[in-house]
């Protein structure tokens, strides 16, 4: 592996004719990203292919001797609780699985290492986030980008407290309007308490972001963040949000159809998976980051003058790809898996569209009737995640930057 | 070190109170209420009556209210009643469910890490030879398996198919039918007791530490694979040092590090407990416990539950922290 | 060694497989739902699962019990009040409304697992705590309209005034351990006394609901707090895993042949999960089936059937479970104006163009029928002769026509509405992860495609689709078209479902804003003769006139069908070959309770005789 590459030709010698040279050799890599993309063919050409319809169902009297057939000529892979070809179901659900694993995957994984970078270097270097409009601390000339900031974070900083305000009034003002009337029970009394302890708060805030400043640590700041999705539980959360897209009172589900159309369901499952996704690739990457920031060939790249942003994504980001690839590896399967879990929920994919997920997770309920039912939809989420693997492998040996002596 | 450390644990009161705060307010938000149920199996009841129900549940009062109330007693030690079984909550959730918990999950996750990072270690030494591809081929299909099918077969397989069979006993399953008190009045011996115990939880933990075993085995190798490729590694080497003096001495404490960040961050998951295999193997833990008072709208079950599971999230990163600190020099805490 | 097998028997006791069954007189009943609270609770505060009732069958047993045959028949009491013996009076008392009296008298004999007789001061105690300020009854309109008068420690009288013959069915009245339970209960009224019902409601709950704990959490119940009426008494039960019950030598109904020839000890093993319930009855380990147990599914399966030759009986009971579609009806919703959905030609049309007959023959093999009403087939105020709805596409068809619905582009039909082009798109909606609704739900969808109809899945949890804000709010067009669900029916049919206005109280039954969203009749159908017809029939005390009148109503219905009836669910009943008066009925004891004649309960080859014939009951499933 330390071998240096013969130099052949000059164009060989560019970044990306080098990456490929090193990961043609991995041969199982090279069948793994020919393999993902049949899959994705498969998926976009899957009207060509598919020899039935995913959702067609026998017509007729007896429906039971046509439904749970095993493999036959006319159905190579039989059929499943409605007569419907499994194989037909298969090939169509590549569409919605494939979507759904590679971008919840990449980008829950992408943001992670985005943040996790940027925390981890920046950690014990706080940055100034917010400086009020009538502050004068800091005077001269400053980049653009941070007077840009500096406007944005007033009216960040406004907007919130406004809505800070609005909610108190919605939760508390009846207590406000009503004074105590006479009526001196417990909840009563700490209902006006509380209420008036909120808007104390709110106009302490608002006169403190006229001159007020303040300093975050960027680690800090998204270490926190971090910890509180991890306290933030799952099920509850998604129970809520699957009520509130369906409450027409809130009218979020209208407008969230409303930008995203036909393609809704998907959209918001993959945003479900990123947000709870990008939390542990972050904690890794940072971690690393934090190790790797303290060693001689970072301390050398900066003192060679290079931008903060090179050091970070050029130098430290490829020496934490060992476990990024892995987590984005086990991330394909898993978001596979749980979309079929968040559908139950009554986020996005509805029946009768295939994926693989909910064929695998509708076979549960046949697991003594028809157990077959499970196997080819395992089967394929075992070689996406088997090929996304290798892939990864590949991919590592292909960048790692020791390995380029 | 000791400032840092406090200085994370002050931090940690806003966030605790925030997820509180949080936790709380998903479940009064919670789709259908307490009444529902009712609302539906009597048409008969009328709105005011309905009103003095709601009363009575306390169900007629804001939900920050509530939430002050419920705080203000809980920092008391007092959680409140379990809708569903009547009892303390706390108890029922601390005293009950999370030593059954603790007791297969750990269980199961101990099993897991003994058998992953050997085998881990062993794919990564052995990288791209037979065996190495064999052990990732096994790890996919753990990984690729679902627990729910994973726990019926081996159910099926050991209660129905092998007693069948062989005429061996079945492998039993859920609690043991044994309380303490059978042990102190001498009806079993104590070790029968733990005998009984151990019995009933292997075909649960088998189940969870095969499913668990597969990534540790990918995030050990990784590791491993990782540090080898570094240059104190090929310094080491191209000292003369014997392999296994490179491999134990100098490449695996190296390569254990995010491992060990890893096991901490995932040690709340575990305490969280595993709801479908409790589901299968009838062992109440706290996976169903807190599954369940959703679906009964236990609230207070379901918020000790949940609040317990955030503290111990927080401090497990911590911990994972800290531990990253101590395990590797190069990283500083100010 | 001797530690080994020590062990190895620890170990097959554990799994209580070794010893189950005719061998030494017992029985494993398997139940996938565990009591939280058992006994102490008798008003169903804490807990009202159905799994509650029907251990307590064993443990306290009601004074009149339902049979086999909907019947009610005397445990308790020494003879059933009617009309024809005095002891039950049905008096006008003006305006269609009518009270009722009934006079009981107890056994003499009747004792606690303790050996304390039973008499009118348990009834008392009932009554009292039942009606202490603000309890949370789940039935507050029977404790106002029910009055106790005790005449002596054997004779008192239940009157309910306004009256429904539904109170007629079972036990008027319910009884509690006052020698036990009293003493905490003076505590309470104690602790109590300054509270207000209105404002101290939570709190009053909580006192109340700790008093029940008291005497029916686990810890109580092993602690031996609680007594027993039934022919059983708890001697174990270990949270999570099993409830065992042996034989109380106080009870006083002797079966044919002595108590001693009957199954002496009923251990109930609870495994949640039904998929491993039925591994736990394919290793033999589960003598017969709980009411809530395995699926109908489930024990048809391959695994069951071929295994239970010579073992098992497997029977599918009829249920009172009513599977339908409801249509929101509201014409304030636009959707619904544009789909005509408040017009009876499309629902009529809709439900032509399911193929139902061949729908349960490939899901249920048939064992669970089709319906044509909300009422069971097994009711006694069941109306056959109703229209029925056959598959013809071509009907269905020619409905739509007639409502101004073409064949678009797309095949699908579209019509056009106040100038606006509107295409025959509607909204379905179940609760996704039950497995048989989304099923079914498919295929109906296939089906209806087929006439042109399109159908936009809208699936959510349970929780989601039965939130009150929810399925109470079609009114507000939360469901814009068809939702599928189930309601639960019993002997007490009273018609709620589709009334509009109940004629005797003056309740309305349409959840609108005006009666704060109450009221089952969620798609919103009004008929005002089916609503006089119900208020009739609900202080009718005749069965006869009273089926009559039921009759009328179902016709009405059928023809007017406000809802797409679906079917009645089936629930299976699994049982050793020799075990006898195991019976699951329709309406035993209530709501299908396999054991509702528990002290009769045993096995043929220890001496039992069986009583009655399950397969008066239930279907046999072939087993092969």
């Amino acid at each position: 592996m330390a071998i240096a590459a013969p130099k052949s030709s000059a164009s060989a010698d560019t970044a990306f004719g080098l990456f490929w040279r090193r990961f043609r050799k991995h041969r199982l890599a090279v069948a793994s990203l020919v393999f993902i993309g049949l899959l994705i063919l498969m998926a976009v050409f899957a009207p060509f292919i598919a020899p039935y319809s995913p959702t067609a169902q026998p017509t007729g009297e007896d429906l039971a001797s046509k439904y749970f057939q095993g493999p036959s000529r006319e159905h190579w892979l039989g059929t499943d609780d409605l007569g419907r070809d499994v194989l037909s179901r298969i090939i169509y659900g590549a569409r919605v699985s494939l979507l759904v694993g590679f971008m919840a995957a990449i980008s829950g994984v992408l943001l992670g290492t985005i943040l996790g970078t940027l925390a981890g270097y920046f950690s014990g270097r706080p940055f100034r986030f917010y400086l009020g409009p009538l502050n004068r601390r800091e005077g001269g000339w400053q980049p653009p980008l941070f007077v840009a900031w500096r406007v944005a974070s007033w009216v960040l900083f406004y907007g919130l407290l406004l809505g800070a305000a609005q909610l108190v009034w919605t939760l508390g003002g009846d207590d406000i309007r009503a004074g105590l009337g006479g009526d001196w029970s417990f909840a009563n009394v700490l209902s006006l308490v509380a209420s008036s302890l909120a808007w104390a708060a709110i106009a302490w805030a608002a006169v403190w972001g006229l001159r007020g400043s303040f300093r975050l640590d960027l680690d800090i700041a998204i270490s926190r963040v971090i910890d509180f999705m991890l306290t933030i539980p799952e099920l509850p959360l998604l129970l809520v949000l699957s009520a509130l897209l369906r409450d027409p009172g809130a009218s979020v589900g209208q407008w969230i159809q409303g930008v995203f159309g036909e393609s809704t369901s998907v959209f918001i499952i993959i945003s479900i998976l990123v947000i709870f996704g990008w939390t542990g690739s972050a904690r890794l990457v940072r971690g690393a980051i934090l190790s790797l920031r303290e060693q001689e060939f970072t301390t050398a790249a900066q003192a060679l003058g290079a931008s903060e942003a090179r050091v970070m994504f050029r130098h430290l980001v490829p020496n934490t790809i060992a476990p990024i690839i892995v987590n984005v590896t086990l991330g394909v399967g898993g978001a596979i898996v749980t979309e079929a879990a968040l559908s139950f929920l009554g986020f996005g994919i509805q029946p009768p569209v295939a994926t693989w997920g909910n064929m695998l997770t509708n076979a549960q309920e046949y697991i003594f009737s028809a157990p077959w039912l499970a196997l080819a939809p395992g089967f394929m989420i075992f070689l996406t995640v088997l090929a996304f693997n290798y892939l990864g492998d590949g991919l590592r040996d292909a960048l790692d930057p020791r390995s380029r002596l | 070190m000791f400032a840092y450390t406090i200085r994370r644990l002050v931090q940690m009161i806003p966030l605790l109170f925030a997820a509180s705060v949080v936790i709380f307010a998903l479940l009064a938000l919670q789709p259908g209420d307490p009444l529902d149920e009712l609302r539906q199996n009597n048409p008969n009841l009328t709105a005011e009556q309905l009103e003095q129900l709601r009363k009575a549940y306390g169900l007629d009062q804001p939900i920050y209210v509530r939430y002050f109330k419920w705080l203000g007693r809980a920092l008391q030690g007092d959680l409140g009643q379990s809708r569903s079984y009547g009892v303390k909550a706390a108890e029922f959730v601390f005293g009950e469910r999370l030593p059954r918990t603790l007791l297969l999950s750990g269980l199961a996750f101990a099993v897991a890490l003994l058998i992953a990072i050997p085998v881990g270690i062993f794919s990564a030494v052995r990288q791209y030879s037979t065996a190495d591809y064999a052990i990732t081929f096994m790890t996919f299909i753990g990984f690729s398996t679902p627990v729910f099918f994973l726990g019926i077969i081996l159910l099926y397989l050991f209660t129905v198919v092998v007693p069948e069979r062989t005429g061996l006993p079945a492998l039993p399953t859920g609690l043991p039918s044994l309380f303490w008190s059978d042990v102190t009045t001498g009806s079993i011996s104590f070790f029968g007791f733990i005998g009984t115990w151990a019995s009933h939880l292997i075909l649960p933990v088998m189940t969870l530490a095969l499913i668990q075993m597969a990534s540790w085995t990918r995030y050990m190798r990784a590791s491993l694979l990782e540090v080898l490729n570094q240059d104190f590694i090929r310094t080491a080497r191209a000292k003369g040092l014997a392999e296994r003096k490179v491999l134990y001495k100098h490449a695996l404490r190296n390569a254990l590090i995010p491992i060990v960040t890893l096991v901490g961050l995932a040690v709340p998951g575990v305490l969280g407990g595993a709801i479908i295999t409790e589901n299968i193997f009838s062992y109440p833990g706290m996976g169903r416990t807190i599954f369940e008072s959703l679906l009964a709208k236990d609230y207070n079950v379901a918020m000790a539950a949940l609040a317990m599971l955030a503290v111990l999230t927080a401090l497990f990163n911590l911990i994972a922290d800290l531990l990253y600190a101590v395990v590797d020099p190069r990283i500083r805490y100010s | 060694m001797k530690y080994l097998s020590k062990l190895a028997t620890v170990w097959i006791v554990g799994a209580g497989l070794a010893f189950a069954g005719p061998q030494d007189n017992t029985l494993v009943v398997g139940a996938s739902q565990e009591p939280t609270v058992l006994g102490g609770d008798f008003l169903s505060i804490i807990s009202n699962q159905s799994i509650k009732a029907e251990v307590e069958n064993y443990l306290l047993v009601p004074m009149i019990g339902i049979d086999a045959d909907s019947k009610n028949f005397p445990i308790m009491v020494t003879e059933l009040p009617t009309l024809a013996n005095r002891r039950l009076r049905s008096v006008d008392i003006g305006g269609g409304k009518r009270r009722l009296e009934m006079d009981l008298t107890l056994r003499s004999d009747l004792k606690w697992s303790d050996g304390t007789p039973i008499t009118t001061d348990d009834i008392a105690f009932f009554n009292e705590v039942g009606n202490a300020k603000g309890m949370p009854v789940l039935n507050p309109d029977v404790w106002e309209r029910r009055k106790l008068i005790v005449k002596d420690k054997l004779n008192f009288t239940v009157t309910f005034e306004p009256a429904f013959y539904t109170d007629t069915i079972g036990a008027p009245i319910g009884y509690a351990p006052a020698h036990v339970m009293r003493p905490e209960w003076q505590k309470v009224l104690a602790q109590t006394q300054n509270l207000d019902a209105k404002r101290d409601a939570a709190r009053l709950s909580e006192i109340y609901r700790s008093f029940f704990q008291a005497f029916g959490s686990n810890r109580a119940i092993n602690q031996g707090k609680m007594v027993w009426s039934g022919p059983f008494r708890v001697t174990r039960w270990a949270a999570g895993s099993t409830i065992e019950l042996t034989r109380n030598p106080n009870f006083w109904i002797t079966p044919p042949g002595g108590a001693d020839k009957y199954v002496q000890r009923v251990t109930y093993r609870i495994i949640q999960n039904t998929n491993s319930l039925l591994v736990a009855i394919l290793g033999g380990g589960v003598d017969a089936t709980s009411r809530v147990s395995i699926t109908l599914d489930q024990a048809r399966s391959p695994q069951l059937t071929s295994r239970a030759p010579g073992r098992y009986d497997i029977w599918s009971v009829p249920g009172a479970v009513w599977e339908h579609i409801d249509v929101n009806k509201f014409t304030n919703v636009e959707r619904v104006k544009e789909l005509g959905l408040d017009d009876k030609r499309t629902r009529q049309a809709l439900l032509h163009a399911l193929d139902r007959d061949s729908w349960v023959k490939a899901f249920f093999e048939g064992f669970e029928p089709v319906s044509h009403t909300w009422v069971a087939p097994v009711n006694p105020l069941f109306n056959d002769k109703v229209r029925r709805y056959e598959y013809n596409p071509d009907k269905a068809k020619a409905l739509l026509a007639e409502m101004g619905w073409r064949p678009g582009p797309d095949g699908i039909l579209q019509r056009t509405v106040g100038g606006k082009t509107v295409r025959f798109e509607i909204e379905f909606v179940t609760t996704s992860g039950n497995a048989i609704r989304e099923r079914t739900q498919q295929l109906f969808a296939e089906q209806w495609k087929r006439i042109g109809v399109a159908v936009k899945i809208n699936n959510a949890p349970s929780a989601v689709v039965f939130d009150a804000k929810y399925l109470n709010r079609a009114v507000e067009g939360t469901w814009t078209g068809m939702t599928m669900f189930a309601w639960v029916s019993s002997l007490a049919e009273l018609g709620n479902l589709f009334k509009y206005k109940d004629l005797n109280t003056g309740a309305t039954f349409i959840p609108t804003a005006e009666n704060n969203f109450t009221g089952q009749n969620i798609g919103g159908w009004r008929n005002d003769e089916y609503d006089r017809l119900a208020a009739q029939a609900v202080v009718e005390f005749d069965p006869e006139k009273r089926a009559e009148l039921f009759a009328r109503m179902q016709v009405i219905w059928a023809e007017e069908l406000p809802a797409l009836p679906l079917r009645f669910r089936a629930d299976p009943l699994i049982t050793k070959k020799g075990l006898v008066n195991y019976l699951g009925a329709t309406y035993s004891g209530g709501n299908n309770y396999p054991n509702w004649l528990p002290w009769a309960i045993g096995w043929t080859a220890r001496g039992a005789q069986k009583l009655f014939d399950q397969a008066k009951y239930a279907t046999a499933i072939s087993t092969k």
